[in-house]
């Protein structure tokens, strides 16, 4: 089942966020990572953003820096996992991508 | 220059909605204690303000750390209110939305939609029970006359229903046409 999974798209603000988390940042900094990336285009809520990571944590994708203690900006960072996922989500959107040049000849 | 203004919502969109209006003619909402919101007179449209129904109540440290994190972005935390979050941002930074995917729009009025359904069902069965009482008295067989109060009270619960219940109907509606846009567009 977890393979089945592994092989899903994912979406613009996950594969964004695995993306800038190649560099251990915060919330704030992840938001401008990603708005610059996409020349912005991809403006990610703070509450998406929110419960994106929450998510990716507890699927072990990115994982949290222990900081200082009590220090409210927590730093993420992306896990061995997490990087596997964006190496299969390339593939994909390579697959798209050459797919659609093909019929269209762009 | 400061102003007060006391307004009750039930609707919180129509809640935001007002918000944001008052914004847009120069007063900017800087406190609310319910039921009453404090504005202060500044430039007109110069924050965007977003209202959040939290699954817990703002006091729960779940709640308080959602909170926190959404501050740190560079958002305003205006007020809370039971369930609801209170934020702002400056409209010249940009737009401003909590949520900006299918997924987590989706999941947000799925929850909303979820606590309203489960707050109109308490909401019918107390006005089943007021009505009961008030027209044929305690079960047990100890009043037996009209009790008016219950009546009114019953009565007045239906009226909330109609209207509340249009509410959620309105969040359920919304939660198909999103995730009927999710298909296209991911």
């Amino acid at each position: 089942m977890a393979e089945n999974n592994e092989k899903m798209p994912l979406t613009e603000a996950v594969y964004y966020i695995l993306l800038a988390l190649h560099t251990p940042m915060h919330g704030y900094g992840i938001m401008q990572f990603v708005k610059e990336m996409s020349n912005g285009r991809v403006n990610l809520g703070p509450g998406t953003l929110y419960g994106a990571i929450s998510t990716m944590v507890g699927k072990g994708w990115i994982k949290t820096l222990d900081g200082e203690e009590n220090s409210r900006k927590k730093e993420y960072e992306i896990t061995i996992e997490g990087k596997q996922i964006v190496l299969n989500e390339i593939l994909r959107l390579e697959e798209l991508i050459n797919n659609g040049r093909k019929i269209t000849s762009i | 220059m400061k102003s007060e203004v006391i307004k009750m919502f039930i609707d919180i969109e129509k809640e935001e909605e007002w918000l944001n209006d008052m914004s847009s003619k120069g007063r900017q909402c800087i406190h609310y204690s319910f039921p009453k919101y404090l504005f202060e007179h500044g430039e007109k449209g110069e924050y965007i303000y977003r209202i959040e129904f939290l699954e817990k109540s703002t006091s729960h440290p779940e709640s308080k750390a959602y909170i926190n994190f959404i501050e740190d972005s560079g958002v305003e935390h205006v007020a809370s209110h039971l369930n609801s979050v209170y934020f702002r941002k400056k409209a010249e930074d940009g737009p401003f939305n909590l949520y900006t995917d299918y997924e987590s729009r989706i999941k947000y009025f799925k929850k909303m939609s979820i606590k309203g359904v489960m707050l109109l069902i308490v909401s019918i069965l107390a006005s089943i029970i007021n009505l009961f009482y008030g027209f044929f008295g305690d079960i047990l067989g100890v009043k037996r006359q009209l009790s008016y109060m219950n009546i009114v009270a019953g009565i007045l619960m239906l009226l909330f229903i109609l209207y509340f219940g249009q509410i959620v109907w309105k969040d359920i509606r919304r939660v198909k046409q999103l995730k009927k846009d999710k298909e296209i567009y991911g």
